[in-house]
């Protein structure tokens, strides 16, 4: 192995997950700065553990080498089987068909670029929202609130106003977690929790220093799904279905990117699970459209709908049949 | 499509049911999805290429208590030629 190619010590840090997987990330010399940055961000913890997944990171000059790098040859009963997958010059990733670690190689002309080494981070975190979907959760375009410790999702499409409802929201019984991106994973119990993500823009186009504390989780409660409106109001979906679409659609709004560079077998893959996994959500967690004026005191519609929620056990008010003479429905 | 062509769903589409009978159909192939009504997944149901369009018309006919309305059968045109013109329905060849 080539000099400076080993995994630093003091440079491993780890992510525990709500469905207990433990991430760690490692970097070699050459880009252990880049990592130490993506862990203030998401504020990460040294590690301690071996971790169930691991990302290693490693600066390189060339990525058009057809070998492995040297922190994987350098195990030689694990060499075979480890796959490339590059994207544009920027970085490379390595994957294995059994073992659960990953490396991403760097493209050093760039570790400290002002913008690729964010996108760098970005994209490394792929490889959890690879995993997540594999264990029936999924990344979803949306923010994240806490309503006295329970998680709330705002979903919208960008420039809908999910960061200033984040920034409205007031505090003492109300914590903004993120403002863009939350990852949804299944617990262990079978329910769903969020973890907030950063907001990768603050940070490419607005020189932020913010950082999120990623592995904090909430249980899910809710998900609104969120509208510019003259009034505020929060009401649940009239049927099911226009539930499993919305979340459907706040989740397809993070993966759309990569499937572009998929195949169309890779794509029908992913797509079918993103889809049973957004169902299973949508049929798990009440969802409400959310209707927010500018200057309204919209949580408090939310806090409504949450309290309904809480003492209906079953949900029956908020999911009213629109049918009124179900004798008139074809198929019954 | 004519009076006498038998609509086929696209065997890769999925029909997810919710409950209330509402369901949503899922297209891998382009990662769409689209909700359906009640009335819509009854007729979905008979996109299986063995039935023409007013067969199908018979059938939601006597499903329906209450009748069905006189614009019912431009209703189904325009349903099942939306989804041909999504890739979610076909037409089975002539035997």
């Amino acid at each position: 192995m080539n000099r400076g190619q080993e995994l630093m010590n003091d440079c491993r840090y780890s992510l525990e997950l709500a469905d207990g997987s433990v991430w760690v990330f490692a970097a070699t010399e050459g880009v252990s700065s880049w990592l130490h940055e993506l862990a203030r961000i998401m504020e990460l913890r040294p590690a301690r553990e071996k971790g169930t997944h691991q990302i290693c990171f490693s600066g390189t000059g060339d990525l058009e080498a057809s070998n492995p790098p040297g922190t994987i040859q350098n195990k030689p009963a694990d060499k075979d089987g480890w796959r490339p997958y590059r994207n544009g010059g920027i970085y490379r990733i390595w994957r294995h068909e059994t073992i659960p670690a990953v490396h991403m190689e760097l493209n050093e002309v760039f570790v400290a670029h002002p913008e690729i080494r964010y996108i760098n981070m970005w994209s490394a975190l792929r490889e959890i929202h690879r995993h997540t979907l594999r264990a029936g959760g999924t990344p979803m375009h949306a923010a994240l609130g806490a309503h006295h410790g329970r998680g709330v999702l705002i979903a919208a499409p960008g420039e809908t106003g999910k960061s200033t409802c984040c920034r409205r929201l007031p505090g003492g019984r109300w914590q903004a977690l993120c403002d863009d991106q939350a990852l949804v994973l299944r617990d262990r119990n079978g329910g769903f929790r969020a973890h907030p993500f950063p907001t990768w823009s603050d940070h490419l186009w607005r020189e932020s220093k913010k950082s999120w504390a990623v592995e904090r989780s909430v249980a899910l409660s809710a998900i609104f799904f969120l509208e510019q409106a003259s009034t505020d109001k929060a009401v649940p979906f009239n049927d099911p279905a226009e539930a499993v679409l919305s979340v459907f659609g706040a989740a397809k709004q993070v993966w759309e990117p990569y499937w572009e560079r998929m195949s169309s077998d890779e794509k029908m893959k992913a797509s079918s699970t993103l889809f049973h996994n957004a169902s299973e959500m949508a049929a798990a967690v009440p969802c409400f459209r959310l209707s927010a004026t500018l200057d309204g005191e919209f949580w408090k519609e939310m806090e409504e709908a949450l309290e309904r929620k809480v003492t209906s056990p079953h949900n029956a008010d908020l999911l009213p049949c629109r049918y009124g003479s179900r004798t008139s429905c074809p198929g019954r | 499509m004519t009076d006498l062509e038998r609509p086929v769903a696209n065997p890769t589409v999925v029909l997810r049911e919710e409950f209330d009978d509402w369901a949503v159909l899922f297209d891998p192939d382009s990662g769409e999805a689209y909700g359906l009504d009640p009335v819509s997944v009854f007729i979905y149901r008979l996109l299986n290429g063995k039935h023409m369009p007013q067969e199908i018309l018979e059938k939601l006919r006597d499903a329906c208590e209450d009748g069905i309305p006189d614009e019912a059968p431009d209703h189904l045109k325009e349903f099942i030629e939306d989804l041909v013109s999504k890739g979610l329905v076909g037409y089975a060849e002539a035997a």
